[in-house]
């Protein structure tokens, strides 16, 4: 979906065609990872919370969950300059791809 | 030679050095694999949504193959340049594990499907006529693929948690 609102791929595709799917799969894949996180969490909670690594993840995780939020509702406005999208794009990336090498982080080095 | 003597003598190689010896490294490199997964087999499953009829239902498929081919491509490469890597390091280990030879087999077919499929989606018509609901053979394809990727995934976790001793 970002690489589409920034306008790397699926050129002649409406971003709304990308972005719907794409919101549903995103909010289907957080309730799982949510769930499934609280599970393996619970069994060395105190041990877990207090590690930097995994706070820094929950913290961009509220900031890229937010985010999420933010571009869906401003999908919807009708006005939107190129510029606007290809930066919403690049911004979701950047933070979706922070989280990403994060949980990396988290698994591979605690 | 035998095959578990060439995983033998993989593991003394300089690249299989770097990994086995140092903690940042296996992290980066297992990280790269990781990421490639996801950007391979995410772009993909957009393909695969494409032929079940779920998404993207507005262009034709043709396109939005050709559209997602070059970064499922990429992605496709640095998994497999991470994932050698990683094999040359742990080659005597991931030689005896189960999963690992299950997921060698899930990957041949995967290759193999793409390949069915490479013809298939360059041979479609490019007009949006097939933005109908797309024929069973399509969707047989896509949950193919959808299958075969889930598993290779699934296997890979199950070899991180098999192969290595603790401490």
């Amino acid at each position: 979906m970002h690489l589409r609102l920034a306008g790397a791929t699926l050129r002649r595709t409406n971003v709304l065609d990308v972005a719907r799917p794409a919101g549903r799969l995103i909010a289907l894949g957080l309730a799982v990872s949510a769930v499934t996180g609280v599970l393996l969490f619970a069994g060395r909670a105190s041990e877990i919370a207090a590690n930097g690594i995994f706070q820094t993840k929950m913290s961009l995780i509220v900031i890229a969950v937010a985010w999420q939020l933010v571009v869906q509702r401003r999908l919807t406005q009708t006005v939107r300059s190129a510029e606007t999208t290809r930066a919403l794009g690049v911004i979701g990336l950047a933070l979706w791809l922070g989280l990403a090498v994060t949980a990396c982080a988290f698994i591979l080095l605690e | 030679m035998t095959l578990l003597e060439v995983c033998e003598w993989l593991e003394t190689t300089a690249i299989a050095i770097a990994i086995q010896e140092s903690l940042y490294g296996f992290a980066i490199v297992v990280a790269v694999h990781i990421l490639g997964v996801a950007a391979s087999v995410g772009m993909l499953l957009w393909v695969d949504l494409r032929l079940l009829g779920v998404a993207l239902m507005q262009r034709p498929l043709n396109e939005v193959y050709r559209s997602l081919a070059p970064w499922f491509a990429a992605g496709f490469g640095i998994t497999l340049l991470s994932g050698a890597a990683l094999f040359t390091a742990f080659a005597t280990a991931a030689y005896g594990n189960p999963f690992f030879r299950i997921k060698l087999l899930l990957l041949l077919l995967a290759a193999v499907n793409a390949l069915v499929f490479h013809r298939f989606a360059a041979a479609s018509p490019k007009t949006p006529d097939d933005a109908a609901a797309p024929p069973t053979a399509a969707r047989l394809a896509g949950l193919f693929s959808l299958a075969i990727w889930a598993g290779v995934i699934v296997m890979g976790r199950m070899m991180s948690y098999t192969m290595f001793s603790p401490g």
